[in-house]
């Protein structure tokens, strides 16, 4: 049969051809977001801790803007003193987060230089767990700068954020 | 993950709901199944996308519900039998000239959508002018005029 200018073998083989590497594209980006590359979930919880192991922040290596990525930060009991606990981040980080809330509430929260110091409550002798619910608020890479105490104690930790 | 895993659950769970409600709903034969379709596009959406309104999570659930389609047209092709399963059969309504009586009552057609596919596909006037009409697998009515 002939359609004339419609019909094109070798173009609709191509197209095909296409098609079905378009297919396997797709397969590996779906399972690539199921294993947690493309957003936060499961297999994209990440945890970083200090050289002493006095603080350990567990965070999401992959987030989302405008999708909840919470981090955790736990302090070891002796970073406690006079009952109270210092955390510190970097500005440029939080300056892209929105920060819906933190648990337990701090004290006080003060902008020093280019930091945040969250101080915090504390039972000396015991571990204190610490949850930021944070949204970001900025695209692409990021780098986390959390210290505890008077700052040698420190982590970081880099993230990425989807559109 | 779970935007993979919520946009699976609602494909399979309106597959099994639109398989149950028969044919005539997939047609949209009456203005009601119309607005039936569309509000329920409006409720699956809360569910798809829940509160994440970043691009990626649109890429991600719209990719694994495009996905989830190839994949089922893949097999029922590689295994034809299940295409009963999935999509149902064509159903005899007006089997030469005669009414399928039975037919049309389980298939909730009745002679006016049968006239109604009649004039517009075929120009036909009457019922008489019907050979065959067979209620299709996508819930269209198709014609075969009696000449």
């Amino acid at each position: 049969m002939e359609i004339g200018e419609a019909q094109d073998t070798r173009f609709q083989e191509r197209e095909w051809r296409v098609q079905r590497a378009g297919w396997v594209a797709l397969a590996v980006f779906v399972i690539g977001a199921t294993l947690g590359l493309f957003g936060p979930g499961p297999l994209s919880l990440s945890s970083v801790a200090s050289s002493e192991g006095t603080l350990q922040v567990q965070y999401y290596r992959f987030a989302r803007l405008g999708r909840d990525a919470m981090v955790t930060v736990t302090v070891a009991p002796d970073v406690v003193s006079d009952g109270v606990v210092d955390v510190w981040w970097n500005s440029p980080y939080l300056d892209e987060m929105k920060v819906n809330g933190v648990t337990p509430e701090p004290e006080t929260v003060t902008g020093i230089d280019e930091r945040v110091r969250y101080a915090f409550a504390a039972h000396p002798g015991d571990e204190l767990t610490i949850t930021f619910d944070l949204t970001p608020d900025g695209m692409w890479s990021k780098r986390a700068e959390i210290a505890v105490g008077d700052g040698t104690e420190r982590v970081t930790y880099d993230q990425f954020i989807y559109p | 993950m779970d935007a993979v895993l919520r946009a699976l659950a609602i494909y399979a769970f309106l597959f099994v709901v639109f398989r149950i409600s028969g044919k005539r709903t997939l047609a949209q034969i009456t203005t009601f199944d119309f607005v039936l379709l569309l509000i329920i596009g409006e409720a699956t959406q809360q569910g798809l996308l829940g509160d994440d309104f970043s691009v990626m999570n649109a890429f991600v659930v719209i990719g694994t519900l495009i996905l989830a389609d190839i994949a089922m047209s893949l097999v029922q092709q590689r295994f034809p039998s299940l295409g009963r399963f999935v999509e149902g059969l064509p159903v005899v309504l007006i089997d030469n000239g005669e009414k399928v009586e039975h037919h049309m009552k389980k298939a909730r057609v009745d002679e006016a959508d049968i006239l109604e596919r009649a004039r517009q596909s075929q120009g036909l006037e009457r019922l008489d002018d019907v050979k065959f009409a067979v209620l299709e697998r996508d819930g269209s009515i198709s014609i075969v005029p009696r000449s």
